[in-house]
């Protein structure tokens, strides 16, 4: 180690201690939890090592969960892709000085505490609510049908809430397109939808797999939405590991379901990763 | 073997550090050792708390809005002290944070969870003899009914409860303008097809679990594991008929969504209160059982006070404090005044109350699920909830 590095090195230590401490040493314990067997309280007795939890993890039980966690999450995640781009777009391209003020208006619910919002949506989707009312009178929604309680609910509820994770990185994307490229492709008489599929949305790609990532991820892990939003067909793999850990507390068994999220999210993660940078490399100005 | 450009050694850094096997392996066996330092053999805790002098601060361990502002001002005003309050939502968190070691001075500890917690040595001893007040506590409750079958174990937990609290009983509710064929019984949640796709059952294992087999006419208490595959299938049963597994409260039932559904009597009672058309509520407490399950008052072994911890125990069970903590909270107190204002205050909804007589009866409480079984009941949850 030379003289001339070492301050650089030294400088890197806190956040290194930082990292280890609070991530590196949790995630170790998590895994170690995953492999203990429970006390008489259902807390992890480290050094009673069994595989055991890791059963129901690999049953078929779990794995419809997992399938169906992973299904809600594309859907939402897209959902949210579709709304994000057009909300970003709109506010890059016609927010002129008022930009900062409409991003942050986006995210401007989220001053409100989130299970507030659930429980709003709870109000707004129940069968007394406005949004059940106007589907029955539309005939959108056949009478004595129910929205609260499936899979439109808890995605709508999703949707709501993670958003703004959609369109703050499309809108950082778009903001990022040199506008003279879009110019050009108007003189050599691209159409503006021509100009938008041909130059915008290229350029904009590895915004929206970031936003899709982001949302994804928050979506796989959330267990609140669809325990008051959905019915007893939603469950997720989030709600799942809520109830090991404080409903039924079984803190081993939820470690091990949490280490089978980490593997999936890890393995999403790094696939949506490589697809980011091929598309950065690819359409990257 | 010479590398085919041996200028391009010089590239790797001679500080760069490889990832070895034994590297990685330390780091896992020191991350082993360190997580094996939270491991203590544990045993019931031999401390008492015995005097009745205030010793410092109260750190109070409750749920929100669990003991009215009152009482809690009341109680600084006359001892010189301030309350510290920390909140928690489950029973698993509280205990999370007592095997944690936070030094609580009062924790509410759920009936069904008490023996378990003594077990682990979570909890102090307290001298009953020294309260003023105790007297007050009903006499079913001076070795606590909550291990229904074993009298062993209410004896074992009788000196680490210090006075019950809240005491619930699980009954149904339902919408009469939905629901019209209620039987006094949990077969109503089964049998009813009036509230198709408006049945919430508690997202609960030990309540729902439990409910399931006592409508099946099996002792919690002495279920196997065929017993607990049966009650899943049957919970499986009706999951069409379900709105969904709503958490144990009242959410439901005051948006309307829940036409049918468990509710705890303290709860519809303030449901009651607060809904426009409390007429066109109903509540039933069921014949298999009324499915008791107790809050309790207790001192934590990790109490840096616990003189204080006593004295604010016995201010609680003080008749005048009882009075204005069961107006309250709406929950009967199993205490001679916690009762009477109980009964007083449900004089309006006459199904609400019922007989002391019943909190002696082993089969009115919720069982505890024994350490060794707990995995089985757990794996006969998930077969329920999940499809």
């Amino acid at each position: 180690m030379s003289a001339r590095t070492l301050p650089w090195r030294l400088a890197a230590l806190p956040g290194t201690a930082w990292l280890v401490l609070l991530y590196v040493v949790p995630l170790g314990l998590l895994v170690a939890a995953a492999f203990s067997q429970p006390d008489i309280v259902g807390h992890p007795v480290f050094g009673a090592w069994t595989r055991s939890n890791f059963d129901a993890v690999f049953s078929s039980m779990y794995g419809r969960v997992l399938w169906r966690t992973l299904w809600v999450s594309a859907l939402t995640s897209v959902a949210c892709l579709i709304v994000g781009y057009c909300v970003a777009y709109t506010i890059s391209t016609y927010g002129g000085r008022f930009k900062t003020l409409l991003v942050a208006a986006v995210l401007l619910p989220w001053l409100v505490d989130y299970l507030i919002r659930i429980y709003a949506w709870l109000q707004l989707l129940s069968d007394d609510g406005p949004f059940v009312r106007l589907a029955h009178q539309l005939n959108v929604l056949p009478e004595h049908t129910s929205l609260l309680g499936t899979q439109t609910a808890v995605i709508i509820g999703l949707v709501y809430n993670f958003l703004p994770f959609a369109v703050l990185p499309i809108f950082t994307a778009l903001e990022g397109i040199d506008r003279s490229q879009i110019e050009a492709a108007r003189d050599l008489f691209a159409t503006p939808s021509g100009a938008f599929r041909f130059v915008v949305l290229p350029a904009t790609l590895a915004g929206c797999v970031s936003a899709f990532m982001i949302v994804f991820l928050l979506t796989f892990g959330d267990f609140a939405t669809a325990q008051v939003l959905g019915g007893p067909g939603q469950i997720m793999l989030g709600q799942v590991i809520q109830d090991e850990f404080t409903g039924v507390g079984l803190l081993p068994a939820g470690a091990a379901t949490t280490c089978q999220v980490l593997v999936v999210v890890i393995l999403l993660l790094g696939g949506l990763s490589w697809a980011s940078s091929r598309l950065e490399r690819r359409f990257g100005s | 073997m010479t590398p085919a450009n041996p200028g391009a050694r010089r590239l790797v850094r001679p500080t760069t550090t490889v990832l070895t096997r034994r590297g990685l392996l330390g780091g896992a066996a020191g991350l082993l050792a360190l997580s094996a330092c939270g491991n203590e053999a544990t045993k019931p805790s031999t401390k008492t708390a015995s005097s009745l002098k205030p010793d410092g601060d109260l750190n109070l361990f409750t749920y929100a809005d669990y003991v009215p502002k009152k009482v809690l001002s009341g109680f600084e005003e006359t001892y010189g002290v301030k309350v510290n309050q920390t909140y928690f939502s489950t029973g698993e968190e509280m205990i999370a944070k007592l095997v944690a070691k936070q030094p609580f001075d009062i924790a509410f500890a759920p009936s069904e969870r008490i023996h378990r917690m003594v077990q682990a040595g979570l909890l102090q001893r307290v001298d009953h003899d020294a309260m003023k007040n105790y007297d007050e506590v009903l006499p079913a409750f001076h070795t606590p009914p909550y291990n229904p079958g074993d009298d062993a174990a209410n004896k074992e937990i009788a000196p680490y409860v210090g006075a019950p609290y809240a005491t619930g009983g699980v009954g149904l509710a339902w919408r009469k303008d939905r629901v019209t064929k209620m039987t006094g019984s949990f077969n109503d949640l089964w049998d009813a097809t009036e509230a198709d796709g408006h049945i919430y059952l508690w997202d609960d294992l030990v309540i729902t679990m439990q409910m399931t087999l006592v409508h099946l006419g099996i002792k919690p208490s002495e279920a196997t594991q065929d017993d607990l595959d049966q009650a899943a299938e049957s919970i499986r049963g009706i999951r069409a008929k379900l709105g969904g597994f709503s958490g144990v409260d009242t959410q439901m039932i005051q948006n309307g969504q829940a036409w049918l559904t468990p509710a705890y009597a303290g709860d519809m009672f303030l449901v009651l209160s607060s809904v426009s058309d409390p007429d066109n509520w109903g509540f039933q407490m069921n014949k298999e059982s009324a499915l008791f399950n107790a809050d309790n008052m207790v001192v934590p072994a990790t109490s840096e006070h616990p003189g204080t911890a006593l004295t604010f125990i016995d201010y609680i069970l003080r008749p005048d404090v009882m009075k204005k903590v069961v107006n309250y909270i709406g929950y009967p107190i199993p205490t001679t005044t916690g009762m009477a204002t109980y009964q007083k205050l449900t004089q309006a909804y006459p199904w609400l109350a019922f007989d002391d007589a019943l909190f002696e009866q082993p089969d009115q409480w919720i069982t505890p699920i024994p350490d060794d079984e707990f995995a089985m009941w757990q794996k006969a949850w998930a077969k329920a909830k999940l499809d």
